[in-house]
């Protein structure tokens, strides 16, 4: 009897999670903290792209460097930010630059014992950078420890 | 103006489709509401929600969504107003430290988000995205992982558009940087790789373009050409508003990169969500709907036949159900199968028979725990 995967490993979907807390200042990324958390996971992005891509995404990986997940996302990273407004005279959103780039923000993953390697990767960080299209590269790489998770439960 | 100046009172369920752990959940927050106020604040919240379950596809996925309000005092009402932008110089002491005139321009409106991360992740770390509205009738907003705006009218499609960004990844659909009449320059044409995101690309290509599938073979490809790269491209909608294709000038460059739709909430405020970026939301919110299609497959006439499906969690799923797509098609199938896999997971098993003679296109249909 032949038997198909029609879930691609990929686009399978978690319901335990880690919050994952990072600090920004320029390009230095530094992870603050580790909650676990009770919640469903939107499925995965396709793990492996065909061709290089420009953006911003973050990977989960095995204790052998397999991707076990992959979410892009919009940089989290602000060089830029966007400005609105109601006013007809200007458009109703635009870019300006920010001058010290520094803040924080949170990224959700699967909980899944063997798998506590977070990659982050990003076009390079400057102002107008992401109209560019320079192709992402790796940014940053964290190993989430047992430590981290522990005090992200107080 | 800090935490000092007021304190997180708690956190209220105001749409309950369920549990946390099984929603996608919106948590929004508040910033120079005094404690006399938190009742505004409430009614605001309401005014919001109301404005997103009447946005597609929000409204037909409502019962995957839970949103919560987090009730935070402040010492004083409104916002910073610095008189370098040409405010009104008033500084009240709010808990997000809530301020104007961020960058120098008056209308970016920001919090400490550090500040709020810290309050959402202690009392509500199921949240997929997070808002925070400021009691100030002022217009203004900002975005980043947190989506800040004020109670002006239509500043809640700040909320919209950043949600975008924040919870679904997409990319900006506007053609340019600082404005089509700033004067910019070096934003004539994309060059550059393709955009991970999914609502921009570099590729008009029909066989290749990556939302082709919703794309009709009589729409042109690209679908509207910009004969000025110096410029944004001034030509109005040549099809009708609904067509999807590849329309030149998006990504923040004039010529080069597309967009699926002529307009999109995440090139203009005030417009609806594109086709391509109401898909994405659909894909990403439908684990959390009380059931949804896990997949789609074929069955050959008079066969019989077995698939597998993986799903992250142990145990994980309520229900396992097949539905055909194929009018008038009847399948059969077992019940399905379970075992816990290698990683943690759970690998089910279901065998589908059909009966009939022609062969049937189906779901897979599946509920959480």
């Amino acid at each position: 009897m032949p038997q198909v995967a029609v879930q691609p490993p990929e686009a399978r979907s978690y319901n335990k999670a880690l919050r994952l807390t990072f600090d920004y200042e320029g390009s230095t990324v530094k992870l603050v903290s580790a909650q676990q958390v009770d919640m469903i996971l939107p499925p995965s992005h396709p793990l492996e792209t065909k061709e290089e891509q420009t953006g911003f995404w973050f990977t989960l990986s095995d204790a052998h460097g397999k991707p076990v997940y992959r979410r892009v996302v919009n940089n989290p990273i602000r060089y830029d930010r966007e400005v609105f407004s109601n006013d007809p005279r200007h458009p109703s959103i635009q870019r300006v630059p920010v001058e010290k780039p520094k803040g924080t923000f949170v990224m959700l993953v699967p909980d899944v014992a063997d798998a506590r390697t977070v990659q982050l990767f990003s076009h390079p960080l400057a102002h107008e950078a992401a109209a560019r299209g320079v192709a992402a590269r790796e940014l940053a790489r964290f190993t989430i420890t047992q430590e981290q998770i522990d005090g992200g439960r107080k | 103006m800090s935490a000092a100046d007021g304190h997180v009172v708690g956190t209220t369920q105001i749409v309950d489709h369920g549990p946390a752990s099984q929603k996608w959940n919106l948590v929004i927050l508040c910033d120079g509401y005094k404690q006399t106020e938190l009742n505004k604040f409430h009614t605001d919240c309401a005014t919001f929600v109301n404005t997103m379950f009447a946005t597609p596809p929000y409204d037909e996925l409502w019962c995957g969504i839970n949103v919560y309000r987090i009730d935070v005092t402040s010492t004083d009402s409104g916002a910073d107003d610095p008189v370098a932008c040409g405010g009104s110089g008033a500084a009240p002491k709010t808990y997000f430290d809530a301020s104007f005139c961020n960058g120098g321009i008056q209308r970016l409106l920001e919090v400490n988000n550090s500040l709020v991360h810290t309050v959402v992740n202690a009392q509500m770390p199921q949240a997929n995205m997070i808002m925070v509205m400021v009691n100030t009738t002022e217009y203004g907003g900002s975005g980043g992982d947190v989506a800040t705006f004020s109670l002006a009218p239509g500043a809640s499609e700040i909320g919209l558009h950043e949600m975008g960004h924040t919870a679904f990844g997409f990319a900006d659909e506007y053609e340019y940087w600082a404005g089509c009449g700033s004067g910019e320059t070096g934003h004539d044409k994309y060059t550059g790789a393709e955009p991970s995101q999914p609502n921009v690309t570099a590729n008009a290509n029909r066989a290749t373009n990556k939302w082709r599938d919703l794309v009709a073979a009589a729409t042109p490809m690209p679908t509207t050409s910009n004969k000025d790269c110096s410029k944004c491209d001034p030509q109005g909608n040549p099809l009708s508003a609904a067509t999807v294709g590849a329309y030149e000038g998006a990504f923040y460059n004039h010529c080069g990169a597309y967009r699926p739709q002529f307009t999109c909430r995440m090139r203009a405020l005030n417009n609806p969500y594109c086709a391509v970026c109401q898909r994405v939301i659909r894909q990403t919110i439908a684990p959390y709907m009380a059931s949804w299609t896990w997949g789609t497959s074929v069955i050959g006439a008079g066969q019989t036949q077995r698939w597998w499906l993986s799903w992250g969690g142990y145990p994980g799923l309520e229900w396992i159900g097949v539905q055909p797509v194929t009018p008038g098609a009847e399948l059969d199938w077992d019940t399905p199968g379970m075992q816990k896999d290698a990683g943690g997971g759970t690998l089910y098993w279901i065998t589908v028979r059909n009966n009939s003679a022609v062969p049937v296109t189906f779901h897979f249909r599946g509920s959480v725990l």
